[in-house]
Order: structure tokens, then sequence, then C-alpha cells
């Protein structure tokens, strides 16, 4: 899948060296250990808490944990998963869940409405007059130099409801696998599956309004 | 605008799709179809790009690894 090329893959054998590190508490690497995946955890952390503040916290708490926890680390998971496994725990315990207050949900990224309804005589279940997805402006890869498009996204995925967020997180921010993001968040092949597409067509959607040409803000229409 | 599989269809079934989780007979359909449907095409790969996109998020990420929201 894409984003797998990303900061905070570690290779297996320096993995493997680093656990030793770590079990046998050395300072430096716990350093490196952070300075590897904090950024990772702390966007996963966001999935759950309320702030930055309280996504820190959750951070450090998970990093207490991971350092309690190393002896037991079987290498069956890369160090990263096995992280955010505990984070999600930590997560969903602690006071980060009660603290937060979702905003209403973002709507439905495929609303009923974008289709011809099922007894439509020309052709049921076919895309609306006139509602069809439409090519997009420029080419996004540039946009995402901009701070709007940026925020646009992380607003986008934060609109989501928690489980959507986790999984969107892991999989298309993070780049785990499909079977890597249902051990750490517990799901089976068709739940986790089900929410990427729901998070994935509100993201869309999200996007779709400011990159469809008469949609974007400004277009005129 | 005659495809045996219709658009909502298609759209509901775009990530399973890209995941490799159809099974072959459905995949050929949804193939025919996209071949012939701008709208589900564009749809389609709107998708694949949200997906680059975020995946590019965290290379954007402050320079102290901080997220941006």
């Amino acid at each position: 899948m894409c984003g797998t090329v990303l900061a905070g893959a570690t290779a297996p054998v320096d993995e493997r060296k680093l656990v030793d590190a770590l079990r046998r508490g050395e300072a430096d690497a716990f350093e490196a250990l952070v300075r590897s995946h904090h950024a990772s955890l702390l966007r996963l952390a966001r999935a759950y808490a309320p702030t930055v503040a309280v996504a820190e916290e959750v951070v450090q708490d998970t990093w207490l944990a991971a350092v309690r926890a190393i002896g037991r680390f079987e290498g069956r998971s890369s160090l990263r998963t096995w992280l955010f496994g505990i984070l999600v725990r930590r997560a969903r315990s602690g006071a980060a869940r009660e603290a937060r207050h979702d905003p209403p949900a973002a709507p439905d990224g495929l609303p009923a409405a974008r289709f011809r309804p099922s007894d439509d005589p020309v052709a049921p279940g076919h895309w609306a007059p006139g509602l069809a997805p439409r090519a997009w402006a420029e080419s996004p890869e540039q946009l995402l130099l901009r701070d709007e498009l940026r925020r646009l996204l992380t607003d986008a995925i934060a609109a989501l409801p928690e489980r959507q967020r986790a999984v969107i997180t892991l999989r298309d921010v993070e780049g785990l696998s499909a079977e890597e993001a249902r051990n750490v968040l517990g799901l089976s092949e068709t739940n986790q599956r089900v929410l990427l597409h729901r998070a994935r067509t509100r993201v869309r959607a999200a996007l779709e309004g400011y990159l469809d040409p008469d949609l974007r803000p400004g277009a005129g229409a | 605008m005659t495809h045996d599989l219709p658009c909502r269809a298609v759209a509901a079934r775009a990530t399973d799709y890209l995941e490799g989780a159809l099974g072959p007979a459905t995949r050929v359909r949804l193939e025919a179809h996209l071949a012939a449907c701008p709208g589900c095409r564009h749809f389609v790969n709107q998708l694949r790009l949200t997906v680059r996109l975020l995946g590019l998020l965290p290379s954007l990420d402050g320079l102290d690894g901080r997220p941006l929201a």
C-alpha cells in the first residue's frame, strides 16, 4: 500500500538489537525508540484524545507502559505495531476516552441523494444527474504544500467517529497493513474494511468540496 | 448508463475493490462498469488519491514531530 516508505518504519534486524538494548535498560536505546515512533504515536493518540495536550499524556503513558512491558515483547509484530497496541489499550481505558466530546459526525461520504432511486425508470442506482464525481482541479500533491489542504485532511479525520478515525489513521496515514490494523484494534476483517470505507469516503467528500472545480469555495457558482 | 452494476453498488464496494477483497466475478463486473462510467472512475481514483494524500501527512508534520491538528 501507499504510505509505507515513511519515517518510523524500522528495519527488523536493527529492531532486534534495539529490543535487546531496551531490555538491558540502555537510555540511548529508549531515546532512539522515542525518536522513531513518537510522532506516529501522537497521531494515533489524536484519534482518541480531545486535545493535543491529552494526546501527549496518552503517549507518555504509553512509553511508561512500554518500558515496563518490553521484557514481554515477543517480536511477533513490529515494535511500532506493538506500541500502537499499547497506546490503543491505554487510550481506551484512560481519561482521554471520557474527555473527548465528539462533534456531530460528518455527513456520510456517499449520501443517498447523489444516486437515482432504486425505482428510477432510466438508470436505477446510478449517479443522479449532475451529481456524478468530476475530475478534480489541480494536482493535489502540489496542493498538499498548502497548509489549507493539510488542515482540511486533519480536520476531516478529526470529524470521523472514533473507530473510523483509528482505522484510517493506522491504515492510510501510518501505512499499516489491514492485518496489522486489525490486530492493533481487535477488529474482524470485514469490520476493518467497512470502517475504512466509511472513513475514506468521508475524507474524499471533504476533499471534493475543496477540489471539485464547481464546489470549490470561491468558485462563484 | 446501462451497466448491470449500478453506480451506487460500485461506490459502496470501492474499498473492497481497492483492498483486493472482491471475488473474481464481481471484480470483473466492477471493472467493466469503471471502463464505461467516468463518474465511478473519478470516484475510485479519488479514493486512491485520498489514500495517497493521507500517506503523505506524516512527512509534512512540523519539524518537532507534532501533528498539525
